[in-house]
């Protein structure tokens, strides 16, 4: 069950932040960090760019997908204090036709 | 309709983040088991070859079975042949109850098969004990999935996808939001009232009806000569006077 939702149209490319302040209270740093995609069967899949670290934001420029289909992208990090690993899930739409607050 | 386009449909019903995407796909699954439960349709049904072995009666249909088939539904018909023949000879399938046909054959009894019966996932065949390897065809019906791509489609989703939407809608009203009243507006438009008898349900049923014709439906003369060229293979028989 994913944590957010994002729709984009194909084209797009759209960089996402999550901030792991909440799941990670007594760190400061990610000591390792991976951001994954699969798509509905499961199938890896390339809708992300390249990921980069500040603080404790993780962040991956979400692009590309086929119309219509939906993809799970999983982001890790791990905190340098706790070595605690945490994860948020987003699931991308990515629809052309269909727009508007989600 | 794709997959993908009838997840939007259904979400589109429970605002889009309403319905998390694992709950979306079980109900566009318990949708479709909505659909099939009405009857046995065109896209359901599929053949399996098998051989019966020699004095053995019972057959397993399931996956990794004697017939090796996924979600096994509901048996059409039943063939059988030596090996080395080219021409299928009909075996009567569940026509006849299990207790008659032990009660019409000794157990000793052995041959090519003549009936079959279906107890459960196990195919019996009658007489008990084949005295060949014969060749059997099983054709059937078995529940179906969902594709699992969201690009992807089926004959019921390209040609009938709205009863799967209201499937999945009807789902959703009940076990997400505890709204029997809206549940059953959706209930009306997939199957009418009584359930079954109207809405997409009604115009499958009228296809399936319409595909089956040309090869279930045999139109007998009751009297005259016709009447000696009537089969004695089980069918549906409309007898003409």
């Amino acid at each position: 069950m994913a944590d957010d939702v994002v729709v984009k149209r194909p084209n797009e490319i759209q960089t996402y932040d999550y901030d792991f302040t909440p799941k990670l209270p007594l760190d400061a740093a990610l000591s390792a960090s991976t951001v994954a995609a699969v798509d509905e069967e499961g199938n890896s899949a390339a809708v992300l760019g390249t990921k980069s670290v500040s603080g404790l934001i993780l962040s991956v420029p979400l692009q590309g997908g086929t119309d219509q289909k939906d993809y799970t992208v999983t982001m890790q990090a791990t905190g340098t204090t706790s070595a605690d690993v945490r994860e948020w899930v987003v699931e991308l739409r990515v629809r052309r036709n269909l727009q508007g607050v989600v | 309709m794709l997959l993908g386009e009838a997840k939007d449909v259904v979400r589109e019903h429970f605002g889009r983040l309403g319905l998390n995407t694992t709950i979306l796909t079980l109900g566009l699954t318990e949708g479709r088991k909505l659909i099939e439960r009405e009857g046995n349709f065109w896209w359901m049904k599929g053949t399996y070859d098998a051989s019966a072995v020699i004095n053995q009666q019972d057959y397993s249909i399931q996956s990794g079975g004697d017939f090796d088939i996924d979600n096994f539904k509901d048996a059409r018909a039943l063939l059988w042949k030596k090996a080395s023949d080219v021409n299928w000879q009909p075996v009567e399938v569940g026509i006849v109850d299990h207790d008659e046909l032990d009660q019409m054959y000794d157990e000793d009894d052995q041959g090519n098969p003549e009936f079959a019966l279906i107890d459960n996932t196990t195919l019996k065949l009658y007489p008990p004990l084949p005295d060949l390897e014969y060749d059997l065809r099983l054709y059937f019906y078995q529940w179906t999935d969902n594709p699992t791509a969201n690009t992807d489609t089926d004959d019921l989703l390209k040609n009938y996808g709205m009863a799967l939407c209201y499937g999945a809608i009807i789902w959703g009203f009940e076990m997400q939001l505890k709204d029997l009243q809206g549940a059953s507006y959706w209930r009306n438009l997939l199957g009418g009232t009584p359930f079954g008898h109207g809405g997409e349900i009604a115009k499958l049923k009228r296809e399936n009806f319409k595909r089956d014709w040309k090869d279930r439906v045999m139109l007998t003369p009751h009297l005259g000569a016709g009447r000696l060229t009537r089969r004695s293979i089980t069918n549906l028989n409309i007898y003409c006077r």
